[in-house]
């Protein structure tokens, strides 16, 4: 069930085009991650949602209404920022309180509620102190505990793990995906971490110059990738330009300066710039496989020991650098510099890329 | 080598040097008269507390000192808020409305008061051509003349900790208030206003212990009528030679001074305003 829809939202500041004709819809209850590079204007349509920014154009229909104008104090969502903007003067409870105070809740419901969503956090033994006598998360958790105890319609999070430390992060990724399962509220996240989104996400729109590039579930953008960019945004990959394709019965094929090249198509239509394959899912061989397609020689140029695999980059007879990732139980291979091996990979993981 | 150490010790010093010289050694003979001029003992400090006269002089400085520090607060409240978040051309006049003041001497400031408000006055001209009255009101040597000219005086002082209280106010505090659903007012008395508690409070003393020690201002716009402790001394010391007495009303002042400004670092934590 939609719950906001977005309407050809645009967003100019002078010359500059922030937000380019976003459509999109954000279903009830969902984990929405805004993915993209600074300036993407992931942020900006996240201000639009909250209300703090009005679209140029473009509308924004919250349940059959045109909210776009509504200002952000009657839209009913919770928002935690980046830097948490928690109040200084205020101990923990009463900054989880504000919202309450605001909506003239009474007091006795406000003690069970306040009460009940700091536990939820895990602040319980703090709830007398001062932001500032906190640590980074538990500065997050108030925000969160803040921005979800008046029940929000919606709650977005601009970046709000950016300020912590790796091992933190991952801490806090859980329990923001816990929060979201007990509370049932839906979630838009904007983050640059490709991590996070993965990890967290029912489903990801990845950004670029002020448009939605795709909008999918985690394992489709990594696996199906819509462009070039996508394909190139998130995770590792290899692209081999291709010339001359053919379908020939579920399978299309091309030749790359390296040979030719086969992909199993689920339902192509347009033009095939390239054929792609993750580092992860490439096979590396001391004797040449069987196959006539996506198999060739390359020389490695470098490895990198990472405990549970080994990352390889080499270089194909054409000169272009590929990167490989292989198991580091796979012994078989020397993966010494300067030794060729076969690589090679499955028609059922390359991808296929269309501009 | 050992000369250089014996250029940074010279300078080092200079400081407290001076400070001895040219305060603690005046003020600790100030205090000798205060307790024996005309002849031992702390006779002065008991007339302090008990004359007539004096008494009504200190409840008047305490009065208008009063009125003064919150008309200027108030006023310097507004016009920091249009200084920190106004458009750039209001932040402009703000600007000047605040540092042109600096410039412009008490004395020329105070005389300038007079000429709007005499009885022959720029005020009393205008309502008198409209017809609106029938005789000049008596505007000038009245306390609101001289409160008036205070207040003219503190405001820019007045300004500065305020508007520096507001600076630090992180924007995204304010939105994020905004965003649970808060109208301004209730953003401003719950959030702006107790978090530019600080600046208000140091800005309330600082007004205060100015307003304490005003001479040129109330002697022009008071004329003589509206006298205020500073000139009250001034007159026991160079008028009636009553140099005693003059000196123990000193510190009688020099005390409440010393003790508000205690109470500025107490409350305010003048460290805390740095970071």
């Amino acid at each position: 069930m939609s719950q906001i829809t977005a309407n050809n939202i645009c967003k100019r500041y002078g010359d500059f085009d922030a937000l380019k004709n976003v459509n999109m819809e954000i279903t009830k209850g969902e984990f929405l991650t805004f993915l993209g590079p600074s300036g993407s204007g992931k942020t900006t349509l996240l201000m639009i949602l909250a209300g703090f920014t009005v679209p140029t154009s473009g509308q924004l229909i919250k349940e059959g209404v045109d909210i776009s104008a509504m200002p952000a104090e009657e839209r009913n969502f919770g928002m935690v920022f980046q830097g948490y903007a928690l109040f200084p003067h205020m101990t923990v409870w009463q900054n989880v309180d504000y919202p309450l105070r605001i909506r003239k809740v009474d007091a006795s419901t406000r003690k069970e509620r306040v009460g009940r969503i700091i536990e939820t956090v895990g602040l319980s033994e703090h709830a007398h102190k001062k932001p500032s006598q906190l640590s980074g998360g538990q500065q997050q958790r108030v925000a969160l505990a803040r921005s979800l105890v008046f029940q929000p319609d919606m709650l977005l999070l601009d970046e709000p793990l950016s300020a912590l430390d790796r091992n933190l992060r991952e801490q806090m990724q859980v329990e923001l995906k816990r929060v979201h399962e007990e509370t049932g509220t839906t979630f838009v996240f904007v983050t640059h971490d490709q991590g996070e989104a993965l990890a967290l996400s029912d489903n990801i729109a990845i950004f670029n110059k002020g448009q939605v590039m795709q909008l999918d579930t985690p394992d489709t953008i990594y696996n199906a990738p819509n462009s070039r960019f996508i394909a190139e945004f998130l995770g590792k990959i290899n692209l081999f330009p291709v010339s001359d394709t053919a379908l020939d019965g579920g399978v299309l094929r091309g030749r790359s300066v390296d040979g030719p090249l086969s992909a199993s198509t689920g339902n192509l239509s347009g033009p095939v710039s390239a054929i792609a394959v993750r580092p992860e899912n490439m096979t590396l061989t001391s004797e040449k496989v069987d196959a006539t397609e996506n198999c060739f020689k390359a020389k490695v140029m470098q490895s990198t020991y990472q405990g549970s695999h080994i990352d390889l980059t080499l270089a194909t007879a054409s000169g272009q650098a590929i990167e490989v990732s292989t198991h580091s139980s796979h012994t078989d291979i020397d993966p010494a510099i300067g030794s060729e091996l076969w690589v090679s990979w499955s028609p059922n993981d390359s991808i296929i890329i269309a501009d | 080598m050992s000369s250089r150490i014996n250029i940074h010790t010279v300078a080092m010093w200079m400081l407290p040097v001076l400070l001895l010289a040219v305060y603690l050694l005046p003020l600790a003979g100030v205090f000798g008269w205060s307790v024996s001029r005309p002849e031992a003992g702390l006779e002065n400090y008991a007339r302090v507390l008990t004359d007539t006269d004096t008494l009504n002089i200190l409840w008047r400085t305490a009065r208008i000192c009063l009125t003064v520090t919150v008309v200027s607060v108030m006023l310097a409240y507004l016009m920091s808020y249009h200084w920190v978040y106004g458009s750039p051309a209001r932040k402009f006049f703000m600007e000047l409305c605040i540092f042109i003041p600096f410039w412009i001497s008490v004395l020329i400031r105070a005389f300038g008061w007079v000429v709007i408000l005499r009885n022959k006055g720029i005020v009393n001209t205008f309502l008198l051509d409209l017809n609106l009255i029938a005789e000049p009101l008596t505007l000038v040597r009245t306390e609101f003349s001289v409160i008036l000219g205070m207040v003219h005086f503190m405001v820019p002082f007045a300004v500065f900790p305020i508007a520096a209280s507001m600076r630090q106010i992180d924007a995204r505090v304010l939105l994020a208030s905004r965003g649970m659903g808060a109208t301004p007012g209730f953003t401003f008395w719950n959030v702006f206003l107790p978090l530019t508690i600080p600046g208000v409070l140091a800005s309330a003393i600082i007004v205060f212990v100015f307003a304490l020690g005003f001479f040129i201002t109330p002697a022009i716009l008071g004329g003589g009528k509206i006298v205020m402790v500073a000139e009250y001394i001034y007159i026991q010391m160079f008028q009636t030679a009553n140099w005693g007495f003059g000196a123990a009303l000193s510190i009688f002042v020099l005390a409440i001074v010393g003790a508000l400004a205690g109470l500025l670092f107490k409350v305010i934590r003048p460290e805390r305003l740095v970071n």
